[in-house]
């Protein structure tokens, strides 16, 4: 979608199709590590969330601190290699699809010393207000070198430029997956170092939000991707406004869908609530050292 | 042989896998469904939950199969289709989302819940009736093309004989299906009860089942003449069919080779299937869509055999598995 190729486009009608050239495309390699590896982070931090929501609720097991630190562990890896493949991402992007990059940047004109603009606002000029500055932060995000010139959305024509909104999407993502990078590392060293700070309610607290807080970032990357290649579903080839269906039935269905997912939701959330309600992880625990002690004994 | 063929005739055997452990699948949740209704749970609902459980999420597997297939080796289904489906099909996932939810759950924590349980029957027998549709509609006459687009006549849909005769097929297949495999599979288990119960369903919605099968033949007959005209000159799988049925009918009568009456059946709906399927050759859709105006590149088509016959690789011994260690495993079986 985001680097279609495979395939010659010839009056309309498809030639040599290669299947194995479109699926190892060029956005392949990133999209498809970024995707797996922030989904490893989430279930991490997801995971450490709930070992720390127990401690803050008054549980003093083991089995809670064992799982937090295992799990921050985890998401301090995962974090780091998120950013990793998110810089690789960012060179794609300059490379195949820079006008997702000019848009998610507010990078209006095509110059190099790009700064990376991080929140702030447009005014109705279009010029940025109120905005964290990275001075050529862009340009080494894009081409690895300070200097190198970023292709901004004056060379596209109006109809081709993806809503500037995706800009506060971009931040989203990064300033969680860089908030957690740092919260794990914290972590992680206040254990080797025996800081008693980790171990305070304010953290814990942080730790609790860590969970929610990757889904919203996946979710943000998500909207990024997609909505940032619009006006297109296949970039350069296809408009998304010539691939949707005549049908005039889909708002009907999309609330119907909407309202089996609630539904789904809320009954996942009483039986789910209800199971470990009446199983907790301490009691199955100590059944499970009972269960040994018997087969000793 | 060409690559169309071998491709529709892949999908073909992928749906007929469908059809049947749909069936088994959908009628089973009915029956329980039912037992509940008239206080035989005690009877149906151990054997028939020891059976859905594992069996679930392969069945879907077969239709996730033919839904990438279809789309992959005729892409003009899509427009088609996937234009005019929306609702009916949007309509049948729902459906197993509720399913899947009701697995799910049961497994988790609501057990025995009684009115999800009822929705879960219901589900049974509306899933078949909403995908038959599909079959009615490739008959031709209800979709028409207004500005280059196919739209789906809602009206003339529902007041054809056809679409109706087809759907009570699918119900009364469904359950004719699904009671004869269930007496053989009670009696595995040795359960007596069950078995007798099953038994009576079989023989019960066997009637019906001819009866609506041959209703669908005259009502063709009146809808699209030239498919009739080649559904006759293949009436010899029918004849086979009907025999096949009469066999199975009489080994259920004489309380005797369930095993073998099941796998006659199998065959039976195979030979009627197939017969169906090549004598609407090479109509996908009458009269917009054929099998050859609608074939993908070569290129295609050949990665996408390659990988269904991986698929099948896995499949197949996976499916030996679960067959091995709960449909056919005496301990299992009898719930030990």
């Amino acid at each position: 979608m985001n680097s279609p190729q495979g395939f010659d486009l010839v009056d309309e009608k498809l030639t040599n199709v290669n299947p194995l050239l479109a699926m190892f495309n060029p956005a392949m390699p990133t999209k498809v590590t970024h995707v797996v590896v922030t989904a490893y982070m989430t279930a991490a931090f997801v995971l450490a969330s709930i070992a720390a929501f127990r401690m803050l609720t008054g549980s003093k097991h083991v089995y809670h601190k064992k799982a937090l630190f295992f799990t921050m562990k985890l998401g301090l890896i995962f974090s780091i290699a998120t950013a990793v493949i998110g810089d690789f991402s960012g060179k794609f992007l300059a490379e195949y699809q820079p006008e997702k990059l000019a848009a998610a940047e507010w990078h209006f004109e095509t110059h190099g010393e790009a700064p990376l603009i991080m929140w702030g606002m447009l005014d109705e000029n279009n010029d940025i207000k109120y905005a964290i500055q990275i001075p050529f932060a862009l340009s080494i995000l894009a081409h690895w070198l300070p200097g190198a010139v970023v292709t901004g959305l004056d060379q596209f024509p109006e109809d081709e430029i993806p809503p500037l909104y995706i800009h506060y999407l971009f931040d989203t993502m990064v300033t969680i997956g860089m908030g957690l990078v740092v919260l794990s590392l914290i972590y992680w060293i206040g254990v080797k170092r025996g800081w008693a700070f980790i171990h305070s309610k304010f953290f814990l607290v942080l730790s609790v939000l860590s969970g929610p807080l990757s889904m919203l970032a996946i979710e943000a990357g998500w909207w990024l991707a997609e909505v940032g290649r619009q006006p297109w579903i296949l970039r350069g080839i296809m408009r998304t406004s010539e691939a949707a269906t005549t049908n005039n039935q889909v708002d009907l269905m999309l609330m119907l869908f909407c309202g089996l997912y609630i539904i789904l939701g809320i009954g996942t959330i009483v039986v789910m609530s209800r199971m470990f309600k009446r199983n907790p992880v301490e009691q199955e625990l100590k059944d499970r050292e009972m269960e040994k002690g018997g087969v000793q004994k | 042989m060409n690559l169309e063929i071998i491709g529709i005739s892949v999908l073909w055997t992928f749906l007929f896998g469908y059809i049947m452990i749909g069936s088994i699948d959908f009628g089973a949740s009915f029956f329980n469904a039912y037992s509940l209704i008239v206080e035989k749970q005690h009877i149906l609902t151990k054997i028939i939950q020891r059976y859905l459980s594992p069996v679930w999420e392969v069945t879907n597997v077969f239709l996730v199969f033919f839904f990438v297939g279809i789309i992959g080796f005729f892409p003009k289904t899509a427009f088609y289709y996937g234009t005019t489906l929306l609702v009916p099909i949007s309509i049948g996932v729902i459906l197993l989302a509720v399913r899947g939810s009701y697995y799910a759950f049961e497994t988790y924590g609501a057990r025995g819940h009684k009115g999800y349980a009822l929705l879960y029957g219901l589900s049974g027998l509306l899933l078949p009736a909403s995908l038959s549709i599909v079959l009615t509609i490739s008959e031709g006459g209800f979709i028409t093309m207004e500005n280059g687009a196919p739209v789906l006549d809602y009206w003339t849909l529902f007041t054809e004989p056809l679409t109706w005769a087809v759907v009570l097929l699918s119900v009364t297949a469904v359950l004719y299906i699904s009671a004869t495999f269930l007496t053989w599979y009670a009696n595995q288990a040795g359960d007596t009860e069950a078995t007798r119960l099953m038994r009576k369903y079989a023989l019960l919605w066997a009637f019906p089942l001819i009866i609506t099968a041959a209703g669908i033949i005259v009502e063709l007959r009146g809808h699209n003449p030239d498919h009739y005209e080649k559904l006759m000159n293949l009436w010899w799988m029918f004849a086979l069919s009907f025999i096949l049925f009469l066999l199975t009918v009489w080994f259920l009568w004489k309380k005797r080779n369930y095993g073998s009456a099941f796998i006659l059946l199998v065959i039976q709906f195979a030979l009627a299937f197939f017969g169906y399927g090549i004598s609407h050759y090479p109509y996908l859709l009458y009269p917009h869509l054929t099998l050859y105006d609608s074939f993908t590149n070569n290129a295609m088509a050949i990665s996408l055999i390659v990988a269904f016959i991986l698929g099948f690789c896995l499949l197949v011994p996976s499916l030996y598995l679960l067959l091995k260690l709960f449909l056919f495993n005496k301990q299992y079986v009898s719930g030990k």
